[in-house]
């Protein structure tokens, strides 16, 4: 049924041209030429090859009969084809090896032997049959799985990449191969194969600290040349070593703070966690840290995210173009990977920051078979102020488990969990009487994800099945003299996700697969003791249970050399309080390449949504609670088409790559709380919610240096979001929350020396609207029993805050390396010019006039960092 | 320690003593609007009508300042002093009487139910005006009022309040305000957002629909305990129009400290064009009873 969909879709575009080129696309052997040469001297040929395409043949000429007069008149054909034509009648062979074409005359090959067997030769021998060969490719050090790895058998012009377990599959003609697997920051490995059957083949990089530099910029260039040759629009990644160089609050690298300076993500107010994904609410995005959901990304009221930056391995961001096996939020996903532990020695790293440490320990569990990585974080923000005789009785801690095991070849086990709490302990006891006042708050997230990897025997199908639970839960207790007070919340998933990736033959990857989640939600559990009892009373909300289910496939074809397309379908549903809602969400992702170095990419996504964060405008809790759709509160959906043009720039040495996207998008369904509404502690709160529609549109553009001494990127991001419900503002169009007109950020890192590196960011984005009180009135009571002072606002977010605009600097200087032990200090400043940045907005005297005034204030300065960090 | 290390501890100091948790504010320019007029009224048996008129003023006066209801500037700024205040219902015009700044009455304004009520306002010192249409609806009455107590047993605490009964008239859409007034606090406090945490004002009256308690059911409620043993209160029902009734639901919801921090911004619904507040022509009906 998926296939014949894909068939369909795939017709309806009118993209359906069975071509017979390679799907070999990031090497010379793929360059199209036209040439016109009878009878002439091979050797005049391929000298005017080369200087017609500027192609870097490399032979012995005495290889090359030089008598040999050849005729060869192709037209846009690929070179492969053409210089097979050449050498049909002759004993010359072929292949691509660093940047060159080498020709020379055909051996027969033994092992270790790095000539490489052809195509046609293949057939000679008569093995028209093609085999597979799949496996793992992971780090040779660390034993981690290692997501993009370009695998190519560049005789036979074919090749695959590694998906996000590490699994490749290539399928290539019977006969002896020599694959070359490729990756950045790890030394090339060609291993050559004799292939006569399907074959698992698990391969280990190794991150070779001498490799040779044109290794690097050609690994790098392999991976700018993918940047341009997907289908992926919309996609961000911030690699770890990038991450732990960027400028953060405290010191402390945070993975949520990194993606708000990439184009078209959009921070909250100063110090938050919250992302709001090209005009989407902060409740549109969902984040998965192994398959398995955060509800709650933040600590410390959302300065901090909860990934402990140590213990991840690969981060992504989705804000549109979504690949079919994403879906559940309207506007954004962000998929963490936590990493897999060293399965060959043991080793630690940690860090000693201002606010908080870490410290993380990976071992094998048994050598190469299976391996384990324990991570802690904790605050002591508590004893630091303690220390200088204030209170602050805040900490968070969080810890991140994971152990994998490879039963057979084929299988791999993995079971991961993260499990963090914030804490506010506050106790006043006076001794002379029986006073007491105090609050305990704990709030958190709990994940355990049982993964099982398996490749089937025909080498081409892979599966991910996980089993997962999810929790976020807060436990308030409150006492004062005799109240006590105790508020639970809870939102529980328990899912089951099966996952397959299929790839029938080169060109074709295939990706289908479901979930089904068991959604719980125990909202607002009160229990009140004493007088209180007049104001909040006990409370037992009912449990409510929501089943959320999804199918999906998606096929990405090379189509031909100029179209690669990635279609998909996800049928989603969600039942719940007897009511059945389901939303059928295609997806379609094109690729046109213009040559090698630039691609136009086009994209479209409906995404739905079965649960809403209620939460008040006003203030941002961590209390803040989920609640699924209902019978009267409908899902929201949105539907975004986005295009982009993607090139890269002096690909082999500064390799600058440079995309822009333009994107509209329509939100229906989407939930607001109606005027006046009050949702903390409501049980009615479907009574508040209304309905109504959003838009955005807008541009962005994004610069990235990946190699060289300075590297970094620069991002802009040209905007508009609006929203329009019948029941709010007079049902007039107003402006999102974060509408900001411009987002600019500068990120770079620059390597003084080999031991002193500088990074800084700046980021400045416009003001975003607000909505606040301009005037007052006086009005009697309708009891007459006083006389009220009452706010006059605006139409809604009428107004704007000003524009905003930070510098953080971070040095970083690293040790000398000791035996194993390797440490580096970072010294840093936040906001290093001490502009105050967005947090609220207050009436206060003007110092200079004595007239009151408005003014934005923000939490912090300028504040200075120290940490150290260090790994053995 | 070699100078590398020095230069590091001097780096790490400066890094500390560099942090300012305080950056300097920014102003924000926002543009004071246009005063309005803000009406609000009350009928009284049999015939007696009192208009409050006032102005809107700027956000930025503090709120020390507009405590201050002796500071003839907030005054002058606030309440109306010189208008005419005119009431058009079933036929009849009807000018009403300035009785102090800002209030203005008349003894002459017969409550007939079904008649549409217009007044208009236009104030001589700064030119404003306003106007506002209500509709008088046939009132009803408590059909019981009596003092409760409820004893606590965990805490032997008592909590003293009263319980009220009336009935919705059958077929016909209504919305009723009941309002608890103690005897002592009649305009006696202004009271400020942020002034108290819970502003216990805002359990002193209580609006209903019978969309959500039954066409012609009964009503039974019993209010918030905030009151004294002792205390007399004054029990006022009225038969309102939907719109005024959506003004008191939200009313109810809005003002004080803890609302705003936790509630959606809200512009009260008003009647008033031109203008905010309410005009209403109810005329409730009241009992009284003491807290025992």
């Amino acid at each position: 049924m998926i296939f014949r969909l894909f068939s369909i879709l795939t017709l309806f575009l009118g993209l359906s041209v069975p071509t017979v080129l390679k799907a070999q696309t990031n090497a010379w052997l793929d360059t199209r030429i036209t040439v016109k040469a009878q009878d002439q001297p091979i050797i005049s040929i391929l000298e005017k090859l080369k200087a017609d395409y500027k192609i870097p043949f490399a032979f012995n000429k005495q290889d090359l009969p030089l008598s040999l007069r050849q005729t060869l008149i192709v037209s846009n054909k690929p070179l492969s084809k053409a210089l097979e034509m050449l050498f049909e009648d002759t004993k010359l062979g072929f292949s691509e090896l660093g940047g060159q074409i080498v020709i020379r005359k055909k051996q027969a090959s033994t092992n270790g032997s790095k000539q490489s067997v052809s195509e046609n030769q293949a057939s000679e021998a008569g093995f028209k049959r093609d085999f597979t060969i799949s496996g793992y490719v992971s780090d040779n050090t660390s034993g981690e799985s290692l997501i993009g790895v370009t695998v190519r058998a560049q005789s036979a012009g074919k090749g695959t990449n590694s998906n996000e377990y590490g699994f490749y599959a290539l399928s290539l003609p019977a006969g002896k191969h020599t694959l070359v697997f490729s990756y950045i920051g790890f030394e090339p490995k060609e291993i050559d194969i004799d292939l006569q059957k399907d074959v698992t083949q698990s391969v280990r990089l190794g991150s070779d600290q001498k490799i040779f530099k044109e290794v690097v910029v050609s690994a790098r260039s392999s991976v700018a040349k993918e940047h341009v040759n997907n289908t992926e629009m919309g996609k961000l990644s911030v690699p770890m070593e990038i991450l732990r160089k960027t400028p953060a609050l405290f010191g402390e690298s945070d993975i949520i703070k990194a993606f708000q300076l990439m184009p078209g993500v959009k921070r909250g107010g100063e110090g938050t966690t919250g992302m709001f994904i090209r005009g989407g609410g902060s409740d549109e995005n969902l984040i998965l840290l192994d398959e398995a959901p955060v509800y709650n990304a933040g600590h410390i009221l959302g300065f901090l995210s909860v990934f402990n930056s140590n213990a991840l391995r690969d981060v992504n961001l989705y804000k549109g173009s979504f690949p079919a096996q994403y879906g559940g939020r309207l506007s954004g996903i962000m998929d963490v990977k936590m990493r897999e532990g060293n399965d060959r020695r043991f080793s630690a790293q940690g860090g000693i920051g201002n606010i908080a440490s870490s410290l993380t320990i990976e071992g094998p569990i048994k050598k190469e078979r299976g391996s384990f990585i324990i991570s802690g974080r904790r605050s002591y923000i508590d004893k630091l102020v303690k220390a200088i005789g204030l209170q602050f009785p805040f900490y968070f801690y969080d810890l991140n488990l994971k152990a994998n095991y490879r039963i057979k070849e084929r299988d791999r086990v993995y079971v991961s969990s993260y499990f963090g709490r914030d804490v506010l302990e506050a106790l006043t006891r006076s001794d002379s009487s029986d006073f007491n006042a105090g609050i305990d708050t704990r709030l958190g997230n709990f994940t355990a994800t049982s993964r099982w990897n398996h490749i089937y025997k025909n080498e081409k199908l892979f599966h991910n099945l996980t089993i997962l639970r999810s929790q976020f839960d807060y436990k308030i207790e409150g006492s004062f003299s005799e109240n006590n007070v105790l508020i639970r919340s809870a939102i529980t998933d328990y899912a089951a996700k099966l996952d397959y990736d299929y790839r029938p033959e080169n060109r074709t990857t295939i990706k289908f697969g479901g979930a089904i989640t068991q959604h719980i939600f125990k909202p607002n559990l009160i229990s009140v003791q004493g007088d209180i009892t007049d104001v909040l009373k006990n409370k037992l909300a009912a449990r409510i249970s929501m089943q959320e289910m999804a199918l999906y496939g998606s096929m990405d074809r090379d189509i031909n050399d100029q179209w690669k397309v990635n279609g998909g379908l996800r049928l989603s549903g969600a039942v719940v309080q007897g009511t059945f809602y389901k939303t059928v969400e295609p997806r379609l992702a094109a690729r046109y390449a213009m040559g090698e170095r630039n691609s136009l990419k086009f994209g479209y996504a409906r995404m739905a949504q079965y649960l809403h964060l209620v939460s008040s405008s006003s203030v941002a809790l961590p209390t803040d609670l989920w609640y699924p759709v209902t019978k009267n509160v409908k899902p929201g959906y949105s539907d975004q088409v986005s295009a982009g043009w993607f090139t890269n720039f002096f690909e082999e040495k500064k390799q600058l790559q440079f995309s822009t996207e333009v994107y509209y998008k329509w939100m229906h369904s989407l939930i607001e709380y109606r005027e006046g509404a009050r949702l903390i502690l409501n049980d009615n709160y479907e009574n508040e919610l209304i309905r109504g529609r959003g838009r955005a549109w807008g541009f962005e553009m994004l610069v990235q240096k990946n190699a060289g001494k300075l590297t970094g990127w620069i991002g802009y991001t040209l905007a508009w979001s609006n929203r329009t419900f019948p029941d709010l503002n007079k049902g007039e169009t107003y402006f999102a929350r974060y509408d900001r007109r411009h987002d600019i950020s500068v990120v770079a890192n620059y390597e003084i020396r080999r031991r002193f590196s500088v990074s800084f960011a700046w980021v400045y984005s416009s003001g975003n609207p607000f909505t606040p009180i301009v005037a007052k009135y006086l009005m009697p009571l309708p009891s007459y029993a006083g006389i009220d002072l009452l706010p006059v606002y605006p139409s809604k977010n009428s107004h704007r805050l000003n524009d905003s605009h930070r510098l953080d600097i971070d040095f970083v200087f690293k040790g000398r390396k000791h035996k194993r032990w390797q440490g580096e200090w970072h010294l840093g400043a936040y906001n290093a010019y001490n502009r105050a940045q967005p947090n609220r907005v207050v009436i206060k005297v003007d110092p200079n006039t004595g007239r009151e005034r408005y003014e934005e204030r923000g939490l912090f300065g300028v504040i200075g960092s120290i940490s150290y960090n260090f790994k053995f | 320690m070699n100078i590398f290390k020095y230069s590091l501890a001097i780096s790490c100091f400066c890094v500390l003593a560099s942090c300012n948790f305080n950056p300097t504010p920014i102003p924000i320019e926002i543009d004071e609007p246009a005063q309005q007029l803000v009406i609000s009224s009350f009928a009284l048996p049999p015939q007696e009508l009192i208009v409050t008129i006032s102005r809107t003023f700027s956000a930025l006066i503090s709120e020390a300042d507009s405590l201050d209801l002796d500071n003839p500037d907030i005054l002058a700024r606030v309440l109306v002093d010189s208008a005419q205040v005119m009431l058009t219902y079933a036929g009849r015009s009807v000018e009403l009487f300035k009785i102090a700044p800002g209030i203005y009455g008349s003894i002459d304004v017969e409550q007939i139910p079904g008649a549409t009520y217009l007044l208009t306002v236009k104030d001589f010192d700064t030119g404003l005006t306003a106007s506002a249409e209500t509709i008088a609806l046939p009132q009803i009455e408590l059909d019981t009022l009596y003092p409760t107590t409820r004893i606590l047993p965990s805490l032997n605490d008592t909590l003293n309040s009263f319980k009220y009964e009336f009935q919705d008239p059958f077929g016909v859409e209504n919305y009723f305000l009941v309002t608890y007034t103690k005897s002592n606090n009649i305009f006696q406090d202004i009271l400020l957002p942020g002034q108290t945490l819970f502003k216990t004002e805002r359990n002193s009256f209580n609006a209903f629909s019978d969309k959500t308690t039954g066409d012609g059911k009964s009503i039974v409620f019993e209010p918030s305990p905030l009151f004294a043993v002792g205390d007399t209160v004054f029990v006022g029902i009225s038969n309102i129009p939907k719109k005024y009734f959506e003004f008191v639901s939200a009313y109810k919801k809005s003002g004080n400290l803890f609302s705003q921090l936790i509630s959606e911004p809200i512009n009260l619904p008003s009647n008033v064009e031109g203008g905010f507040g309410y005009f209403s022509m109810t005329i409730p009906k009241f009992k009284t009873v003491v807290i025992e």
